[in-house]
């Protein structure tokens, strides 16, 4: 009682923890596939992180080890500082999970039966039950066809609900598994600014796409991951630099000679030949892109198509990046 | 700690309610609930003209309760399977999982409204052995009526959560499924009463609960006091809540081998 009161404020628990994170699958006659290769990620309340990773890389093994239903191999992942192995179900209540695609509701039921269903998994009573599904249906917009059975729902449409599904106990940390997937660019835009509501409503999204634009304007960091192996976690404003500074350029029928001429362009960082006859040219936007293009026309050549860097891309050359500062 | 467990408790309550009120809703929905019951009247018919002709006119009662023992278990193996097979096809379980609501409970008690489905059916047994042969089965001991059959449809679920169990890590459960209902049927006296069998059988389906139950049911019809109606109830009673703590603690420990595994979700 005559304690002294601490004066000292404890540092408020990290809403995602992860330390030397492993997981494997056995596979029948083949050695274990590892699919999350010493993770380490600590990621503070109210961030929205966007976990950026090409198909396989270990994402959803990430996210369902986060959710308690896969269990780690080695290593210690707590949310809001309970541990997901050990303290599952206050894990649980603290969580909200959206596994991309349209699948895992019940179809032969209304939208507000799913959610009504979901909200009383979640331990809410039946008056705050009614209150917060109609809130959400609204949020999402589907008031108007909160009534009809979900299987007449557009993909678009189910994702919404999918997502109302995630929200209905208001959880401090949030896991989206790829939301986006299929999305029509109305819906996207739509989720964009879900995303950043919650954003500004102080919950904690941890968020996985291969899309670098949606990542970069959403996110407050983004986190590689490839082959299992989380790479390094950056600014989204680094990403969208080079998104936005770099330009790919695929050439059909470059010679020899043109190669080699146009890898001495200034501002050209890579030309490779993708497949037989096709070449592919990395370079800056601007007047190495115009230098590029001048030097195949003027050879003749008309079969050209320009684009933005690839994930891949983005992320060698943050990997390439990296190398130098290190050895300098 | 007594907090922790006040909470755990209204966890599984939660979990329960959920499932009966859930299965409700669906049920109502569902064109398979309605088949479901479609079989009752025509067994009840079957039944009724195997004893009038054979004579066993005071077996009459058994035609009447069998069709209806054979709808809750029914319902129960075929809801059974659809609890954890279906949901984990759609990418539901693992969601149900990550729920903080006791998935176990949620089964059980989504079966035990499956089983709602006896009141039903018993009504069309009871109508149609009426209206055809003219049988309208007397009820001389309601009570004994009564809790015999809400005794049955919790057994009925509590072995059905068991059985589910088995879906969880295998999903080739079905045959095993399905080749059940006819044992069971048989077994549980509830083709034929097993006081008909020979002594070795009659133990051997002592062990399932539907012999108590169609013995306590059979019983309740016929003016004569009940015999050994405290047996009867006691014995239900324990094979219930065995298969239920056995249904539960399979079911967790499955899940349980089931995230060491990575098996919650169809690749
Ligand atoms: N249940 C499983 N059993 C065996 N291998 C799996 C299982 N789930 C995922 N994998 C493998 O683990 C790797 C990572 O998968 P996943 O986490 O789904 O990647 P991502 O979501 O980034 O596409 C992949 O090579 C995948 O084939
Ligand atoms: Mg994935």
């Amino acid at each position: 009682m005559n304690a002294p009161s601490p004066t000292r404020k404890r540092p408020p628990v990290k809403a995602i923890e992860i330390q030397g994170l492993n997981r494997s699958y056995e596979v029948k006659g083949k050695p274990d596939h590892i699919a999350l290769k010493d993770v380490n990620l600590t990621i503070p309340q109210g961030e929205v992180h966007s976990l950026l990773g090409p198909n396989g890389a270990g994402k959803t093994t990430l996210c369902r080890i986060l959710s308690t239903v896969l269990l780690p191999t080695s290593g210690s992942v707590r949310v809001m500082g309970h541990d997901v192995a050990k303290e599952h179900h206050r894990v649980k209540k603290c969580l909200g999970v959206v596994f991309g695609g349209d699948r895992g509701l019940y179809n032969q039921l209304t939208a507000r039966q799913n959610l009504n269903f979901w909200a009383s998994m979640y331990e809410l009573g039946r008056a705050q039950r009614r209150r917060r599904v109609t809130e959400l249906l609204d949020r999402v917009g589907l008031a108007q066809r909160a009534d009809e059975a979900v299987q007449g729902f557009s993909r678009g449409m189910k994702q919404r609900l999918h997502l109302a599904r995630g929200l209905v106990s208001s959880p401090a940390v949030l896991i989206l598994d790829e939301p986006t997937v299929g999305m029509d660019p109305v819906a996207a835009r739509d989720f964009r600014d879900l995303v950043r509501e919650l954003r500004a409503d102080g919950h904690t999204v941890l968020m996985t796409t291969h899309d670098m634009p949606e990542a970069a304007e959403l996110s407050d960091r983004v986190s590689f991951i490839d082959n299992g192996e989380l790479a390094l976690t950056e600014s989204p404003d680094v990403i969208g630099n080079i998104v936005s500074s770099q330009e790919r350029i695929d050439v059909r029928g470059m010679t020899d000679t043109l190669r080699r001429r146009a890898a001495h362009i200034p501002g050209v960082s890579s030309v490779t030949e993708t497949e037989p006859g096709l070449t592919r040219i990395e370079a800056e936007f601007g007047e190495a892109v115009r230098d590029v293009l001048m030097l195949v026309i003027e050879a003749g050549i008309t079969d050209i198509t320009r684009s933005r860097p690839s994930l891949e891309e983005v992320y060698l050359h943050l990997i390439g990046r990296r190398g130098m500062t290190v050895a300098q | 700690m007594t907090e922790h467990l006040t909470k755990r408790r209204l966890t599984l309550l939660t979990g329960f309610w959920t499932g009966f009120e859930f299965q409700i809703v669906t049920m109502r929905g569902q064109a398979e609930t309605y088949f479901a019951l479609i079989t009752a009247p025509f067994f009840a018919l079957l039944y009724m003209s195997i004893m009038e002709y054979s004579g066993r006119s005071d077996l009459n009662t058994h035609a009447v309760i069998a069709p209806m023992l054979m709808t809750l278990w029914t319902a129960a193996l075929s809801f059974s399977g659809e609890m954890i097979s279906a949901n984990r096809e759609n990418g539901r379980l693992e969601l149900l999982l990550a729920s903080p609501t006791s998935f176990p409970m949620l089964v059980f008690g989504r079966l035990c409204a499956c089983m709602l489905l006896g009141l039903p059916s018993f009504a069309m047994s009871y109508v149609s052995a009426g209206l055809a042969f003219g049988y309208w089965m007397p009820i001389h001991h309601p009570g004994v009526f009564a809790g015999a059959l809400l005794l049955t449809a919790l057994a009925t679920a509590a072995a059905a959560t068991a059985l589910s169990s088995a879906f969880v890590l295998t999903l080739g459960a079905r045959i095993v499924q399905n080749t059940l209902s006819f044992p069971v049927y048989l077994l549980g006296g509830v083709i034929v009463p097993v006081s008909l069998f020979p002594g070795w059988l009659e133990g051997i389906s002592r062990l399932v609960f539907l012999s108590w139950s169609a013995d306590l049911l059979r019983a309740s019809a016929s003016p004569e006091p009940v015999e050994n109606a405290g047996l009867h109830f006691a014995m239900l009673l324990l094979l219930g809540a065995a298969s239920l703590a056995f249904g539960l603690l399979s079911i967790v420990w499955f899940l349980h081998r089931a995230r060491q595994l990575g098996a919650l979700s169809k690749e």
